[in-house]
């Protein structure tokens, strides 16, 4: 049985204030395996985006392990842990973050312009994936040209273009209207299908929760199961 | 190419940003009426100061040659306020202003530093005309100049060398005085009909200048009133003066004209008359002897004239003992270039070049701040994508290297543009000068008939590297800012 792809055991993370120790994460199990979907629920600032921050590496934590396919994470210096989390993860954001000066395909290139040279096929996968997610005829719009499920159509190609193991959204629907946050799920889930990647999904919303693979919810610092295995 | 560098150049120059199809006629339009408003109001200026009707009488064969020159230059101010508009266009306003400032700053600095030069080169031009390349002095007269002479030119790059005595007289013609300086020639010596001065004699010959005659700077003649070739001038000597005082009769040295000079410098021209050593000699009681001996040489070149300098003091050593030993330590030869002998000029223009240039330079520091402001604005405007690039494995160098690397951009499109924009003012210096001073009073005060300048290498490389130096230096506080920004911390930013 192969290693999950994402594996954190009795994360801990707390953040401090003037007024002492702030607790957000007291001891968070998660693994999730290649190719699974995993649903995180949550009330507001119950530390959701910090956990999964935390997943990504991009947050310190108090305690705990983390490792991505096998690989710990947590011994690594930050500037070690950023090529890694280029090659095996993926990000999707609530706010879609594309760079305004790019057009659509220069913002999904852009993933792998960091990681090293373009190479003719990065640009064809980059086209195929833009087409994929309806937008093969928007290729040179900049995103102030693009509706809001538009950019983020653009988020989830971006996300994509490496081919990460691992793809983390966190409330990817957030600023959507309930026909293209539908729209931009289904295409999320059906994407991650194609490409055998696992999802993180951090959302509100039940309904879209529940179609994944695995249901959690984080409660009082800790992650409980609520949907099917 | 490395990505910070292609996402610096996206930031200065976004994707979508084009002036094609409307937008370009919107460009052409804005162009022609800010350059329509700017032509229509240096029109009016130039018709209140009177330089229209100058233009008119003094430049131009006729109305038409006028409104066609006119015109031209509304063509040069519409493509300048095209480029202008077109820059406005293709890069956001901060960054756009923050350029505008550069080529300000590196076209007043080239352009003041490129007249200044030319300054400094015409004057040169002109201490070289009047004095030669190199000056053999004593303290006392020089004896016997003639063997100075000939043992001179048998140094390898001497192309000229003549005994010349120097001083100043009263000449009265018509009962109108001038105090002009006189210089000799020695019609015995080949070299003389080779010297430049001889070579500018456009009325009468050089050839007709004996010891009964004269030769008058152009400037001299006019303000006699331009007296005919042969009319008779008298001479007063500070000598004459003093055989005066002890009772002795004064009479003139009366000289014919035999000629008139221009040298094309109104410093040499209004100011000098020549005779012949012989002439000078008597007016000036010497015997076999002159001030100096002037020498020029084959290449102006100052580090060779400074060579030969050297060669020739070392060839007149064996001379100077001899003199020395018979007549004193006052008859030791001394071989002086032209940059010494007017080292207190040169000291002075090079002072007025240095000062005008860190006083210029603080314009393209102001403009540095802009772009330090530019940049700063563009960091807090861009935290969340600082965060993404984080996300998507950029490492904080690299980060930073984006804001460095814009401030380096624009240094050097503004560089670019401001060198451009400098040479076209260069261009038409002269008519940007007459359009506001009456070329009388530059030829007056300056000396120089037309606006000099000149481009030194030198300059470009300090101000491109101090440009380019200051420009990147803007971008690093930015940077530095940005470098320090935590990926999490960012994607937080609201």
């Amino acid at each position: 049985m192969s290693a999950p792809i994402l594996n954190a055991t009795g994360l801990v993370k707390h953040f401090a204030t003037p007024a002492g120790d702030l607790p957000v994460l007291g001891g968070v199990d998660l693994a999730v395996g290649a190719g699974e979907s995993v649903s995180i629920r949550g009330e507001s600032g119950s530390g959701k985006t910090t956990l999964l921050y935390c997943l990504a590496g991009l947050e310190t934590v108090n305690g705990g392990q983390l490792a991505w396919d096998g690989q710990p994470v947590m011994t690594l210096t930050p500037s070690a842990r950023a090529p890694l989390r280029a090659r095996l993860l993926g990000f999707v954001f609530q706010s879609y973050y594309l760079t305004p000066e790019l057009d659509a395909l220069e913002n999904v290139l852009l993933a792998r312009r960091l990681a090293g040279r373009i190479r003719p096929e990065d640009e064809t996968r980059a086209r195929d994936l833009l087409g994929r997610v309806g937008l093969g005829q928007r290729l040179r719009h900049v995103p102030g040209k693009l509706s809001g499920g538009e950019a983020q159509r653009v988020a989830v190609a971006r996300a994509l273009l490496n081919r990460p193991r691992l793809l983390l959204a966190d409330e990817p629907t957030g600023n959507l209207d309930e026909r293209t946050a539908e729209e931009v799920i289904a295409l999320l889930l059906r994407l991650c299908a194609e490409e055998n990647t696992a999802l993180v999904l951090v959302t509100h919303h039940a309904g879209f929760a529940s179609r994944t693979a695995r249901a959690l919810r984080l409660e009082r610092g800790r992650l409980g199961l609520v949907g099917p295995v | 190419m490395p990505w910070p560098v292609y996402l610096a150049f996206k930031h200065l120059f976004p994707t979508g940003r084009r002036a094609a199809g409307a937008s370009a006629r919107r460009v052409l339009l804005l162009a022609v009426s800010i350059s329509t408003v700017i032509f229509v109001g240096m029109l009016v200026v130039l018709w209140q100061n009177g330089a229209l009707g100058r233009l008119h009488a003094y430049k131009y064969t006729g109305l038409g040659s006028m409104l066609g020159h006119l015109g031209l230059v509304w063509v040069w101010l519409t493509l300048a306020a095209a480029f202008v508009a077109l820059i406005f266009r293709l890069t956001p306003f901060f960054n756009a202003m923050s350029i505008m400032g550069i080529v300000l700053g590196v076209t007043v600095l080239i352009t003041v530093q490129s007249v200044m030069n030319g300054f400094s080169h015409e004057y040169e031009k002109v201490f070289i005309l009047a004095q030669g390349n190199l000056d053999i002095w004593a303290k006392e007269p020089i004896r016997n100049p003639r063997e100075v002479v000939s043992l001179i030119k048998q140094v390898p790059g001497v192309k000229l060398a003549e005994p010349v005595t120097f001083g100043q007289v009263m000449l009265i013609y018509q009962d109108n005085p001038l105090v002009p300086k006189v210089r000799s020639f020695d019609m015995n010596s080949p070299d003389a009909a080779r010297n430049p001065l001889a070579q500018s004699v456009g009325l009468g010959r050089f050839e007709d200048l004996d010891d009964k005659s004269v030769l008058l700077g152009r400037g001299i003649y006019s303000q006699l009133g331009s007296p005919p070739l042969g009319s008779k001038v008298d001479i007063y000597t500070p000598l004459m003066v003093a055989r005066m005082k002890k009772d002795d009769v004064l009479m003139p040295k009366e000289l014919e004209v035999a000629g008139v000079f221009e040298t094309g410098w109104t410093g040499v021209d209004d100011t000098t008359i020549a005779v012949t050593l012989r002439t000078m000699q008597d007016l000036y009681g010497f015997n076999d002897e002159a001030h100096t001996i002037e020498v020029r040489l084959d290449n102006d070149d100052l580090a060779h004239t400074r060579a030969l300098a050297e060669i020739i003091q070392q060839k007149l050593q064996p001379l100077n003992d001899e003199r020395v030993a018979a007549g004193g330590p006052d008859a030791k030869m001394s071989v002086y270039t032209w940059e010494e002998m007017n080292k207190d000029q040169l000291q002075i223009l090079f002072v007025e070049k240095t000062v005008m240039f860190y006083i210029m330079i603080v314009i393209v520091v102001v403009a540095a701040f802009c772009i330090l402001c530019s940049l700063a604005t563009s960091v807090v405007r861009k935290t969340r994508e600082v965060g993404v690039l984080g996300v998507l494995g950029a490492q904080p160098p690299q980060v930073a290297a984006i804001f460095c690397l814009q401030g380096l951009f624009i240094g050097v499109v503004g560089t670019v543009v401001g060198i451009g924009l400098s040479l076209i003012l260069l261009y038409y210096r002269q008519d940007i000068v007459e359009a506001f001073v009456d070329q009388r009073q530059l030829i007056e005060f300056y000396k120089f008939y037309s606006f000099p300048v000149q481009y030194r290498l030198t300059d470009f490389e300090e101000i491109l590297g101090f440009t380019f130096f200051i420009s990147t230096l803007a971008g690093a506080l930015p940077a530095w800012w940005a470098a320090r920004l935590k990926p999490a911390d960012c994607l937080r930013y609201e």
